[in-house]
């Protein structure tokens, strides 16, 4: 059904992507940077996101590779070859924007035929290009119709199949999802990825949607300021972030400020507010310096109050907050100790017995804590 | 619904006005264009066909009007163009520009072009000073004359209706244009110009009925041979005093008006019109 966009080397594993490198990017906007010295390398297939809040400079970051915009230092690379000289509408490379960007006067066919059409590619060949990249976003049967009869839904996929017919080696993508409701997010969101791995293409892809970062990608680069504070696996991010920023950004975090104390041995001892002494994992800070406990919600469980935790530390508290979330309930847990609200999250199975006011008891495993540098004002 | 009628009294004012010193004296043109002394007649009507100099002005109208609007669409376009492309706040200024001419008199305008284009005019002086074969050129009391008076003054209306619409233009679409493979040219002509052709429409249709309609730059900028159907409607009210005549000729000149307003109003929608975007 997609033999003409994706050949066998992509069927049998080999991606058809090519690699892409930015090398120290700088963008200066009337002297402030929007983009600082970024660099990375994507390998040939990859799926990366640029995640970070708005401003961050992730979509100059995009608008760069794709043309649009001009780096003031720094170079571009596809499948090695520099691009910084070459014209956007030479680079070859898919773009999908953010509001579509469909040309209104054509049809969804005129549409995807376009860049064949600028290709040189016409007749038979071009519709049967056309209706392949149609199927393979599931649009067949609506080629006739104007984008202004489509849902949102539909246009991003027209744009989806207009960026990919010509087989371009790397699809840009520019929050594409973003004016799209919650639950065709998600189906997209699934199936763009498995478009993507079908076809081997290597795709960057920009959003502030931490959950949908973490539910696509192979790599994520976390940008803030105009920098890239850290890149890595989904679950490189969100199990070991680098800086509290990113713990924050991605998922919900607690956060304790404090001092270490200890640090050898794959263990490191922080002392927090009140003289509090925290068990956390092996971390590279020296004692003495000024560091930021980390916690995820879900790695604090509740335990009987005569229970012995053995290796895991324990502390005692008063719930605050009881929300019910669905799947699971978010509690808000006072912990005279630290001096701190812990966020506590618990998965739902059977009846939950505890309720706002209740003395509970909190445990969590030291391997779970995150000693992170504290944030440097920026 | 008894609350909301009062709303429609704030139309009376209006209404009251436009019956009494706009439909009221059409409904008069209309009656002498049709009536005499001895009754209904048609016979004003047969004069206009009968007597080849009223045809072939309305001819000579036609053609100017046409000529007119090509040439303000060929010169508006581009700067319409510049126009939707700068930042706002530069717009604001530059379309001031465009709009201040409208704060003085046409008639100042066109005489201000006489003096201009004049044989002893500026432009003359220049094109002789520069020893340019064939100066002084003939640039008055000629169609040249004409074009020139009626293209600059028309000029404004083409922009402003262009204008409108190339700002609503998605400058994204000419960035997904270059994205799939498009340089400047193609993503111009296939995607902007094609996107435009609403304003291109109103603004022809706008200038070109305003055109058929001129007076006063014919009048002064024009030779014998460039009369227009006001010149000589003007001609019968002020001079021959023939007013049957005169309603005859102002009603033919609504008719195809207003036939113009129908046929974009089928092809492009009134609306647009008055819309600031497509």
């Amino acid at each position: 059904m997609t033999a003409a966009l994706a050949p066998s080397a992509a069927a049998a594993g080999a991606p058809l992507g090519a690699p892409l490198t930015l090398d120290r990017i700088t963008k200066l906007y009337s002297n402030v940077a929007a983009v600082r010295e970024v660099s990375l390398d994507v390998a040939g297939g990859e799926f990366l996101t640029l995640l970070g809040p708005s401003g961050s400079g992730k979509t100059t970051t995009l608008m760069i590779v794709a043309g649009f915009v001009d780096a003031d230092a720094g170079e571009v690379r596809v499948g090695g070859r520099p691009v910084s000289a070459i014209a956007p509408h030479k680079r070859g490379l898919g773009v999908v924007f953010q509001h579509y960007a469909l040309f209104p006067h054509m049809t969804v066919g005129q549409n995807v035929a376009f860049p064949l059409e600028l290709r040189g590619v016409r007749g038979g060949d071009a519709r049967r290009k056309v209706s392949d990249v149609l199927d393979l976003v599931r649009l067949s049967g609506l080629e006739a119709r104007y984008p202004r009869q489509l849902s949102g839904g539909q246009q991003q996929r027209v744009a989806l199949a207009r960026a990919l017919v010509f087989g371009p080696p790397v699809l840009l993508m520019d929050e594409p999802l973003g004016a799209l409701d919650r639950q065709l997010r998600a189906e997209m969101q699934l199936e763009i990825k498995a478009i993507q791995r079908r076809l081997g293409i290597t795709v960057v892809y920009v959003t502030h949607d931490q959950g949908e970062a973490l539910t696509m990608s192979d790599r994520i680069a976390v940008m803030r300021d105009g920098r890239i504070e850290q890149a890595g696996s989904p679950a490189d991010l969100y199990e070991r972030p680098a800086t509290r920023f990113v713990a924050a950004f991605l998922g919900e975090c607690n956060f304790l400020d404090g001092r270490v104390v200890y640090a050898g041995g794959g263990r490191t001892i922080v002392e927090i507010a009140r003289g509090f002494r925290l068990d956390a994992g092996a971390s590279g800070v020296v004692p003495g310096s000024r560091v930021v406990a980390a916690m995820r919600p879900e790695k604090l469980w509740f335990v009987d109050h005569d229970m012995t935790t053995g290796s895991t530390s324990a502390v005692e508290g008063t719930v605050e907050e009881v929300v019910y979330v669905g799947d699971f309930t978010r509690y808000q847990v006072r912990v005279a100790a630290l001096d701190a609200v812990l966020h506590v999250e618990r998965q739902n199975r059977g009846a939950s017995t505890i309720a706002r006011g209740d003395c509970v008891r909190l445990a969590w495993d030291p391997a779970d804590v995150r000693v992170l540098p504290p944030e440097s004002p920026r | 619904m008894t609350r909301r009628r009062p709303l429609y009294l704030l139309l009376a004012p209006g209404a009251l006005y436009l019956v009494v010193f706009f439909i009221y004296p059409m409904a008069g043109m209309l009656w002498r264009s049709v009536s005499s002394p001895s009754g209904l007649t048609l016979r004003f009507y047969a004069r206009l066909i009968r007597e080849p100099v009223y045809f072939k002005v309305f001819v000579n109208s036609f053609e100017i009007a046409l000529e007119v609007t090509l040439l303000t669409l060929a010169l508006a376009y581009p700067l319409a163009y510049f126009l939707a492309r700068l930042q706002p706040r530069a717009t604001n200024l530059l379309l001031v520009m465009v709009v201040l001419p409208f704060f003085t008199s046409t008639l100042v305008r066109t005489y201000a072009w006489m003096v201009l284009l004049g044989s002893e005019g500026l432009v003359n002086q220049a094109l002789v000073a520069l020893r340019v074969p064939g100066a002084p050129v003939r640039l008055l009391y000629n169609r040249t004359g004409v074009l020139i008076g009626m293209s600059y003054i028309l000029l404004p209306y083409m922009i402003l209706a262009l204008y409108s619409v190339m700002r609503g233009i998605d400058r994204g679409l000419l960035q997904a244009a270059a994205s799939v493979g498009a340089g400047p040219l193609r993503a111009f002509w296939r995607v902007f110009l094609p996107l435009s052709l609403p304003g291109v429409a109103a603004g022809c249709l706008l200038t070109f009925i305003l055109g058929l309609g001129f007076f006063i730059t014919p009048a002064l900028m024009g030779g014998t041979r460039d009369t227009m159907i006001a010149v000589i409607i003007e001609q019968q009210v002020e001079q021959l005093l023939d007013w049957h005549f005169a309603s005859a000729l102002s009603t033919v000149l609504l008719v195809v008006t207003a036939v113009g307003f129908i046929v974009y109003d089928r092809v492009v929608g009134m609306e647009r019109l008055f819309e600031a975007r497509h």
